[in-house]
């Protein structure tokens, strides 16, 4: 009934995870962007602690070992304005920009808005498309999943008791791509559908393509059809190719009629977008 | 040199910038206890009773009040008298108040509310304007669902739509739009020896909350004082509703003999707050071959939600309005305001007025586009001119701009350059240009016009400084400072050493609601009578020092006195006449009564002066529409305004900004939504979408001047005017770029592909 929480200020992974564990009404906060107007506003009823990652030293953006770890408490500024991710990583510039609004661009971090694992999370569809992964550490430890299989349904993931994101890792080479949104307004708009495409080279005349949609389904979700035809034909494709790769995404989303649009629109706004992306990539 | 017309700062932007403003959640006092709202959890149906135990027993709570602890009447005085403070048999809206959980905290209050629990049986509600008007509707007020309704009946309509060229029949719908002012409501009581009742908060119109405590108390006028503390932000939304928050922070406080406030959160507030009104407009205009309009036949319906409140006069200002500026002689146009189980929806700036003005500027535009006129030249044809009569057959007499503003809002637009057939827009991203021509009646009108007196207290202080109480509020629109301008200049002193304070009605007679665009119009009258008196009173010492035979030959301007036929000659500094003044122990003070220029109306026809006088105003609208994704990306908007004279031209300019804004959020991206039970959906600011500083377009403010004669220095009153023609200029521009006509609003990309 008192909506008061205890907030905790752990100095280690260890000691975040510890909390996490033994208190089952323990949730991360970082920006708290999202958290603290849910929290306000009664939603949040079985939360009884909040555990502050900022002092986990999770801010760091660095190249190692062909990945670019992108530490999960990194603010959507802070993410699209590091040469790393600028040089390599063009729809995820546009992702992190396209989050909410400048104030909560400062605050917001990238761990949150994966965690909080909404279809419409705008930075999820560039990191699908970057074929990112998320390394976890929790009580027994680290392991790393691939994004594409970090979600389960609307607010749900992977993560066990006691796990914490620690960090992105994005394979490290040169990427071109785009990240495209239709929204309410031209700020402070949750996606009602939106589309990343990134590709690379992968052979003299091939490239590597990889899509996701945002907003048409429970999850954030791949085109792996549209990929794979993509990916296997010369580049730039042709144009009855991109035709063909256009009706796959369009087959792909399954998209609901809610408050913010239409099923029927939001289907139809996907092969809009994707053809969008690609124009934008082939320049 | 003269205030009026100077471009001074506001008297609250320091404060206001810097966070010193104090708002009534920023006030306490000792004792203060925080009260929380129950709400109906359906939209209609019988209320047997409420559990309270469990919210009683919860820690912190002090006392549960029902309407049962109500000592005076449960009734929120306005026009038809219906709306209950708290729930008694019934409730008619979802979110209705049916209890009030008093506290040690807020939170507390917050949290036991959620556990009181009604006994309702609900019944089956009407949520549309087209469900009201069902023959098997259920009758909520056992009539015919109807609060209140008009005709305005000129000439022969039928006989006249037989010899049209051309008729056109179109449907028109407007949605809701909800204020969503800065601050939300809120008040706090503090309770008094001898049966007093002070009332602190954030409101536009404190005699209608003065009314309300009184009423819900028991309780003589003279027990109960209402002071308006910083108001964050109206816009309509304060009018009528405040009194219901006032009136049950005011019980509380008044049963448990200790201050009480009560604040609503932002969820809340738009559930339970007034909104604009939903419409269904039905439209029939005849023209003959050269577009001339020669008859029109107008049906107006709003939906008004489960009590009257404002309905009926917010209905008669759409009735007056649904044509338009233009000449048309015979004219038929009825208006019903419908009952349904939602929300009372009340004044919102243009009140009742955007949703019939949305229907025939839209229609003007398409009969434009029939005739392949352009749209500009139709409105030259048919728009009112001096000497020309309105639609209720009154002479418009003086002050008319409206041709000055089509010329002037479409040559800085570049109309004439940008504007083509649809049929000639290629590509995938059109542009479109589109224009609105609308005319605003000033002040309430025939409608309201027994509450149209302001009263203005103007008192010189010994150190010459000048304290000014008016009746109408500051709400963030700039009045203080503008009316400042105009008592400044009417006493003659310097503008710097003239304040107006925030509405107490401890100060000022009941000046009627600050409403309807005419706070500078009124209370400006108001102290410009008062400034004349004080002023007459100092001209005999001004004569005196001058060595002038008459105080007729003197006079007092910009902080001088003055010989008027030699005005650069000596000049008595006005500190010293104010020294002058107190040795001779003259009245310091003045008292300003103005009651407006007589209106009137007939019942049976409509026909009468309905305004004693018209703003005028054109606007251009510039978009580009994405044919792909249906996006509109509103580019530029060009207003020009006739408001008679522009006290304050950076005001002026300001309120032009922020209306159009208000009027593109109406006309691309504003809706509340129900689901099938009458449940408000979207109460939230991540829900109810309102456009940010990235939509904001390109805006060219043009002040137009025709001074009116009955004005302070000329003006009129026009705060309204800018959001009301918006949305059609806006649609009249997004046909002008794809050839699609939108007919309900909001213009929302899914409707365009």
């Amino acid at each position: 009934m008192d909506n008061l929480a205890r907030v905790h200020f752990p100095a280690s992974l260890p000691e975040a995870a510890d909390i996490l564990r033994t208190r089952p009404g323990a949730r991360l906060i970082a920006g708290g962007t999202d958290l603290l107007v849910k929290h306000r506003n009664g939603l949040l009823p079985d939360v009884t602690d909040f555990v502050d990652v900022s002092g986990l030293g999770l801010h760091e953006i660095t190249l190692t070992e062909g990945q670019v770890r992108i530490g999960s408490a990194c603010t959507m500024t802070a993410v699209a304005g590091h040469p790393l991710v600028r040089e390599r990583f063009p729809a995820l510039v546009q992702g992190t920009l396209q989050v909410g609004a400048f104030q909560i661009r400062n605050a917001a971090t990238l761990g949150g808005n994966v965690g909080n694992a909404s279809p419409a999370g705008d930075s999820i569809p560039p990191l699908l498309s970057l074929d990112a992964a998320a390394l976890l550490f929790g009580p027994a430890g680290r392991r790393t999943v691939p994004l594409a299989e970090f979600f389960n349904g609307p607010g749900k993931t992977v993560l066990q008791p006691g796990e914490l994101i620690e960090a992105f890792l994005l394979p490290d080479r040169r990427t071109a791509g785009a990240f495209l949104k239709l929204g309410e307004r031209r700020a402070h708009a949750i996606s009602k559908v939106s589309l990343a495409l990134s590709c690379w080279e992968s052979a003299h005349g091939r490239h590597e393509v990889r899509i996701a949609l945002g907003a048409v389904a429970p999850t954030v979700i791949r085109c792996r059809k549209a990929e794979e035809l993509l990916s296997a034909a010369p580049w730039p494709p042709a144009t009855d190719l991109v035709a063909k790769a256009r009706a796959l995404v369009v087959e792909t989303a399954r998209p609901i009629d809610d408050l913010r649009s239409e099923k029927n629109y939001r289907r139809r706004m996907t092969g809009v977008l994707f053809g969008r992306a690609l124009e934008r990539v082939l320049v | 040199m003269p205030a009026v017309g100077q471009s001074v700062p506001r008297k609250d932007a320091w404060d206001k910038v810097t966070g010193k403003t104090q708002y009534v959640d920023d006030l306490s006092a000792p004792g203060l206890l925080y009260a929380a709202t129950v709400r109906s959890p359906v939209a209609y149906g019988k209320l047997h009773g409420l559990d309270t135990a469990a919210a009683a027993a919860f820690p912190g709570v002090v006392r549960i009040l029902t309407a049962k602890d109500i000592p005076g009447r449960n009734i929120n005085p306005l026009v038809l008298d219906d709306q209950v403070f708290l729930a008694e048999t019934e409730v008619r809206y979802w979110g209705e108040p049916i209890a009030l959980v008093v506290a040690e905290t807020s939170e507390a209050a917050y949290a036991a509310a959620e556990l009181v629990k009604a006994d309702i049986t609900p019944m089956t509600p009407v949520l549309s304007i087209r469900d009201a008007l069902k023959l098997d509707a259920p009758r909520l007020y056992k009539g015919d669902n109807v609060f209140s309704s008009y005709t305005i009946k000129r000439g022969d309509a039928a006989a006249a739509f037989a010899k049209a060229a051309k008729i056109y029949e179109r449907e028109y719908e407007t949605p809701y739009q909800e204020h969503a002012y800065l601050e939300t409501n809120g008040m706090m009581a503090i309770p008094g020896a001898e049966d007093q009742m002070t009332v602190y908060g954030s409101m536009q119109c404190p005699f209608y909350v003065h009314d309300a405590v009184s009423q819900i108390l028991g309780l003589p006028r003279n027990k109960v004082r209402i002071v308006q503390t910083a108001t964050g932000g109206g816009f309509g939304g304060k009018e009528d509703f405040p009194s219901v928050v006032a009136g049950q922070a005011a019980l509380a406080a008044r049963v448990l003999g200790r201050p009480v406030k009560l604040i609503f959160k932002r969820e809340e507030d738009i559930i339970a707050s007034s909104k604009r009104h939903p419409s269904l407009v039905r439209m029939k205009v005849g023209v003959d071959r050269d577009g001339k309009l020669v008859a029109a036949d107008i049906t107006y319906y709003i939906d008004a939600g489960a009590y009257a409140t404002l309905s009926p006069i917010v209905l008669w200002r759409g009735t007056v309005h649904a044509l338009g500026p233009y000449v048309c002689d015979h004219v038929l146009i009825r208006s019903y305001a419908m009952a349904t189980n939602k929300v009372p929806c009340g004044a919102y700036r243009g009140f009742g007025s955007p949703q019939v003005i949305f229907a025939s500027e839209s229609l003007i535009d398409e009969i434009a586009a029939d005739l392949q006129i352009d749209p500009v030249e139709l409105r030259r044809r048919n728009g009112l001119t001096l000497g020309a009569k309105t639609v209720t057959g009154q002479t418009i007499d003086q002050s008319c701009g409206l041709s000055e503003t089509i010329d002037k809002a479409t040559a800085a637009a570049e109309w004439a350059k940008k504007w083509k057939p649809p049929t000639a827009r290629t590509g995938k991203v059109r542009p479109g240009i589109g224009i609105s021509t609308i005319y605003y009646g000033v002040g309430l009108g025939a409608g309201g016009k027994h509450l149209d007196r302001a009263g203005a207290s103007m008192t010189i202080m010994k150190d010459g400084t000048v304290f000014c109480a008016v009746g109408n509020t500051e709400m963030g629109q700039g009045a203080r400072t503008v009316l400042s301008q105009i008592a400044a200049d009417a006493l003659g002193a310097p503008y710097e050493m003239v304040n107006v304070i925030e509405a107490d009605t401890a100060y000022v007679p009941d000046s009627g609601p600050t409403v309807a665009s005419r706070t500078t119009f009124m209370s400006g009258n108001a102290l410009v009578a008062a400034g004349r008196e004080l002023k007459g009173r100092l001209l005999p010492v001004i004569a005196e020092k001058l060595g002038a035979t008459s105080p007729d030959e003197v006079d007092l301007v910009d902080g001088f006195g003055i010989r008027k036929s030699e005005p650069a000659g000596t000049k008595i500094p006005y500190l010293d006449l104010v020294k002058e003044m107190y040795q001779r122990r003259l009245l310091p003070s003045s008292f300003g009564w103005y009651v407006a220029p007589n209106t009137e109306f007939d019942k049976e026809t409509g026909q009468g002066d309905a305004y004693f006088v018209y703003s005028w105003c054109t606007n251009v609208a510039e978009v580009e529409v994405d044919t792909e994704t249906g996006e509109v990306r509103v580019v530029r908007i060009t207003s020009a305004h006739d408001m008679g004279r522009a006290i304050n031209p950076q005001q002026v300019e300001g309120q032009i900004e922020g209306g159009t804004l208000q009027g593109m959020g109406y006309c691309t991206m504003e809706e509340i939504r129900h689901d099938a039970q009458g449940k408000l959906l979207n109460n939230a600011f991540a829900t109810y979408i309102l456009p940010t500083m990235e939509d904001v377009p390109e805006l060219r403010p043009i002040i137009v001047e025709h001074p009116y004669s009955e004005g302070p220095y000329g003006a009129k009153g026009f705060g309204e005017v800018p959001l009301m023609g918006i949305a059609p200029a806006i649609a009249n521009a997004v046909y002008n770029a794809t050839g699609r006509r939108i007919r309900i609003l909001p213009i929302k990309p899914e409707k365009l592909v």
